[in-house]
Parts: C-alpha cells; structure tokens; sequence
C-alpha cells in the first residue's frame, strides 16, 4: 500500500519537473534568455531525481542472495541520499551561483511576462504534487503528531524526499516570483540576485535535512516504538515467556524491518514445546506487525546484558 | 585492525598535505593559475582523508535505542561520501582543466617547476601507497590478488585509501608524460588530453569505489572463508541435526553479526539445548573473532529443505 503510495508521489513529481522543464525551454526558446535555459536543465535535473527515487524503489526488490543475505531493501535509502546530494550540489550551489553572477553583472528585467507565466505554472504543478505527495504520506502516518516529526520518524525515505523536494520548490518559487515583483517595482535588479541566494540556501538547508534522514536509516535505524511495544506486549501476554532482552530492529526499508531477540522461557519446556512456542510467538509479531519481515528468536537461560542497559522489569 | 586503517588514512593525509605545499609554492614561483587550482584540489584529497577519519571516530560510538546495531556503518557511509568526492571534484575538475586548456593551448616555455613539483607528488604519493598496501597485504592471507582482495574486503577505509593512491600515482605519471611530449613536440595539445585522460581515470576510480561501499551498506556478507569456518563449527557439532545458510552482515571490517537458524538431533530438555547453544557461539565466536553478535534460532521440521539429507546446510533459499 504505501509502496504504491510512494509511487503516485514520485512519479507526480516526475510529472510537475517534466512540465516545469518544458515551460522555462519554451520561455527560453521565445526570450533567447540563457538564464531561463539553465533553469530548464536544473529541471530537468530534477526529473531525473525522480527517475533514481523509481529506480531505488524497484532495485530494493531484488530477491536475497548470498552476498546479501538480508536483501536490498535499503536500495531505496541509497538512491534518496544520492538525490539529496545531487539537490545539494545542483540545486543549490548552482541556484547561488547564478545568484552572485546575477549580482556582479546586474540586468534589469524589461519585461517580466514570461517570468510570471513560468513561475505561475511551476507552482501550480509543484503545487499539484506537492498536494498528491502529501495526501499519500497523511494516509500512511500516525493521525496524532506534526508533519516534521512524521518525516523525521518516517522509514519512508523516496516519499519523504519527494514531499522535501517540492516543499522547497515551492518555497523557492514563491520567493523567486516575490523577488522578480521587487525588482521591477524598485527598479532594482540586485533583489533578484539576492533571490537565487536566497533559494540556493534554502536548498543546500532541505537537502542537508534529507541527506541525514537517509544517512541514519543507511546506517541502520530501529523500528517506531509502537512496533517495539506491540512485540514486547506479545512477549509479555505468552505465559511461556518469562523475561526478554530489549527487542533489537533494523529497517531495511520502509515495509521490511529485522527483528531479532532474546528470551528466557519458563523451566520445565520439553524443546520441542520451547520451539513451538517460539514458532507462535514468530507467527503472532508477523501477523500483529506485517512489516517485520524477518523475526529471529534466541532462547536463552541468562540473558546477557542487554547493549541497551536496559532489561524490561 | 582499526590501527591499520588509520595509518594508512594518516599515510595519505600526509602526503596530500605535502603536494599541497608543493603546488602552492609552485604557484607562488610561477603565479600559474592552474597550479594554483591544482593546490586547491590537493587540498579537497587532504579533505577526503579527514572524513574517512571522521568516519572511523563515529563508527566506534556505542549502539543506541535508535541505532540498535550500532554506528560501525560510518565507515563505509564516509567512504561513500569521499567516492562522490573524487568523482565531481577530481575527476570533473581533471576534465574541466583538460578541455578548457584544450580551448586555451599555452606552451610550456620552462617546464622545471611542473617535473619539481610532479616529482615530488610522485614520491609522496607512492610512500602513502606502499604504506597502505603494506597493511592490507599484512591483513590477507593471499596478498597476491589485490583487485579480488578489494573486492572481498569490508574495511572500505584502507581500500578507499589504496584506490585513491594507486590512481594518484597514475595520474601522476600520466601528467608528467603530457608536460613532455607538450615541450618535446612543443604542442600544449598533449598537456590537456592528460588532463583529460586523469579526469577519467578518477571517474573510473570513483566509480569502482563507489560501488564498493554502496554494497557495503546495503549489507554484505561475511568472506566465504568466514561462513566456511561457521560451517564447521556447525559440521562438528554432533547435536546438530541441520541448519539453514548462515545469514551474516558486515557492519564494519571488524563487526559481523550472525543470525543462525539450526536444528537439534531429538531428545533434548530445553535447558541442555540452550546450553549447547550457549556453548556454540562461544566456540563460533573464538573461531571467528569478528563475529561480534551471534544470534541462534532454533527450528523444528525444516521440511522446506529440498535435500532432505543429514548433516548438510539448507541453502535451498539460495539456490
């Protein structure tokens, strides 16, 4: 479900960057501004974010094998930190770059038409995919909490990045148009300079924000608490469980989590009573929580302490 | 170990510091553009070395609720970080150069301070070279076959190192070849396609790097000598009826955790199996010392083997 939820949301992006590009080639064919021909391939750009988000997604479902036994499922955390340092470096260093050549050689916009028609069309399709990636992502979160502290909890990572993207699009968009208003009211064209720089931090800011998201699921990021809890409320209501090691999760995408765990089992089981305990218990978190894909269960007479520091009562 | 790779990283540090000062000396001699933006770019591989460091440091912090198995990922994450590195900054740099004196051909009138200061790059960095495929070699049993040996390798610090060397010293000698057949032929043309070709070499290099510790973090498995010696463990073991494919995971070159999946021969209580057990990862864990969590599941009716025979893993999944 979410899967194809993240779906509709890049390829809405792809859709708005696609259109977008195509709007700021044909103002550039009509205006010969060289400007507005930058901006067509930093869109450009853009759409093929999307494409390397699709291509994540689709390479995380390669099968397991031998070199990766635990899957590829972090492919899609991969190519979302590989997007955001292409919006680091292409975004924003060039939106700054074009910025301070803005501001050394100073031009004043005659006539701002075409500017408007393709900064109104950029955030109406932005606009637009910014509108479905939302609704997808508000589908899938918890009802309770703010949007940020969703996305900084959310495993997510292609749909997080591609609401990050047209968030700041957006945004950037907006100042872009404010900026080009100024300029031709004041009849000063360094508002316009100081725009672009405007824009370029505050894409080098967004796509610092997405680099660290996907860096720490790269590395290996548990599962929400909730997740944690429900196993631990599993282990607690199986009267053949008498105590438990804190329950150790990874994600390796944003619907496959590793669970492993230790346990301590009342005496007195035959084996073949432990195992089918601990193959019900398998069972139960799998069914209660159908994103942990992999559950490892380890019984054990002393539990060794925990990495945590923490042993449930 | 971790030692190891941190000498080889100083190693490389070290001699970038010093082509560094070299190139910027150079630049102050002869007020070159070029070797100055050349100093800048030794300086960006100076850089390289720093947030392999850096990664080295982060990677020791200890597990945490969020991070449950640990930060020894770090590693290959900033490896990742400096692959990118050497590709836009070295190699579209090299090119950038390359065409734009391709566009621009000045002669070389006097090529003494470019043979000084490539010469000079040239022990330097063949020094860090040797230094750090000193230390690899030290850590491999076959130390004939670097590339399959880079491959297999999980400590991507060293390798980083190892391939960002081996393609500076090419690079270098590539250089040197351009700025003399540029004066013997007295055509700046063959100055820019070295460029050019460095420019290359790096994106080939970065690339390969690149690739390396991508897979790295996705999450790799142990050697094959590894999982061999877990094998073994297993075969002698006589309460061990069956087991499934040992799955492993490489979360730094020293760090491997191993989820095991075995079944016992009938007939035990539950205490003697979690004794067994207990004892069988303490016997993987001295064999195979990187082996830093192990974790043993036991199953019953492994009825999905399509062998069916004793005392033989069930790498079906696999197969």
């Amino acid at each position: 479900m979410a899967a194809g939820g993240s779906n509709i949301a890049i390829y809405g992006a792809i859709g708005a960057n696609l259109l977008i590009a195509i709007s700021k080639f044909t103002a550039a064919f009509f205006t010969g501004s060289s400007a507005m021909l930058a901006e067509g391939i930093h869109s450009l750009v853009d759409t093929g974010n999307g494409l390397l988000l699709l291509l994540g997604i689709k390479r995380s479902k390669q099968k397991p094998d031998k070199m990766h036994p635990f899957g590829y499922g972090k492919e899609v955390y991969f190519w979302s930190f590989v997007v955001s340092i292409l919006i680091f470096a292409l975004g924003g260093g060039f939106a700054i770059y074009e910025g301070i050549h803005a501001l050394q050689e100073p031009t004043v916009i005659e006539d701002p038409t075409w500017n408007y028609l393709v900064l109104g069309a950029a955030i109406l399709f932005e606009g637009t995919a910014l509108f479905l990636a939302l609704r997808t992502f508000n589908k899938s979160r918890a009802k309770s909490g703010n949007l940020i502290s969703s996305i900084v909890r959310s495993k997510d990572a292609a749909t997080f990045a591609v609401i990050i993207e047209d968030t700041a699009a957006v945004a950037g968009l907006s100042i872009a148009l404010v900026g080009v208003f100024l300029s031709q009211q004041l009849e000063n064209p360094y508002i316009d300079g100081a725009a672009s720089i405007v824009i370029g931090a505050l894409l080098l800011i967004v796509a610092t924000f997405l680099a660290k998201e996907s860096k720490g699921l790269l590395l290996g990021e548990s599962a929400h608490p909730e997740v944690i809890k429900e196993v631990e409320r599993i282990m607690e209501h199986n009267i053949n469980v008498k105590e438990w090691s804190l329950p150790q999760t990874m994600h390796f995408g944003p619907e496959s989590i590793l669970l492993v765990i230790e346990i301590d089992l009342i005496e007195d089981l035959e084996l073949s009573q432990a195992e089918q305990t601990m193959e019900s218990l398998r069972l139960e978190i799998k069914q209660k929580q159908p994103n942990i894909t992999q559950v490892y269960i380890q019984t054990t007479d002393k539990l060794k302490n925990n990495i945590l520091g923490e042993n449930p009562a | 170990m971790a030692g190891n790779s941190n000498i080889a990283i100083y190693g490389a540090i070290i001699a970038n510091v010093l082509i560094a000062i070299s190139k910027f000396v150079a630049a102050f001699f002869t007020g070159s553009s070029a070797m100055l933006a050349e100093g800048i770019h030794s300086v960006v591989d100076t850089g390289d070395g720093l947030l392999l460091l850096l990664g080295v440091s982060r990677s020791q912090r200890k597990a945490d609720k969020h991070h449950p198995f640990g930060y020894g990922k770090e590693v290959y994450f900033w490896s990742f970080v400096v692959s990118i590195l050497i590709f836009a900054l070295g190699g579209g740099f090299a090119i950038y150069e390359g065409i734009h004196s391709l566009q621009h051909p000045e002669l070389i009138d006097d090529p003494t301070w470019n043979y000084i200061v490539l010469g000079a790059a040239f022990l330097f960095e063949g020094t860090s070279l040797l230094i750090s495929l000193h230390k690899f070699n030290k850590s491999h049993e076959d130390p004939g076959n670097i590339i399959s040996n880079i491959i297999e390798s999980k400590d991507s610090s060293t390798f980083a190192v190892i391939i960002e060397d081996s393609a500076a010293v090419t690079g270098i000698i590539i250089a040197i070849l351009g700025v003399f057949l540029s004066v013997y032929y007295q055509n700046p043309i063959f100055d820019g396609i070295a460029s050019i070709c460095i420019g290359a070499l790096l994106l080939t290099v970065a690339t390969f790097l690149a690739h390396e510790s991508k897979g790295l973090l996705l999450g790799e498995s142990a050697r094959s000598t590894v999982l061999n010696g877990i094998e073994h463990v297993l075969k002698s073991k006589h309460y061990i009826k069956n087991w499934k494919f040992p799955k492993t995971m490489h979360f730094s070159s020293e760090s491997i955790l191993l989820i095991l999946e075995v079944e016992l021969t009938n007939g035990f209580q539950l205490e003697e199996a979690e004794e067994r057990m207990q004892e069988l990862r303490k016997d993987i864990q001295e064999k195979q010392p990187k082996i830093t969590q192990v974790y043993i599941q036991l199953i019953n009716n492994v009825e999905t083997t399509s062998s069916g025979s004793k005392r033989k893993s069930l790498n079906s999944e696999y197969y």
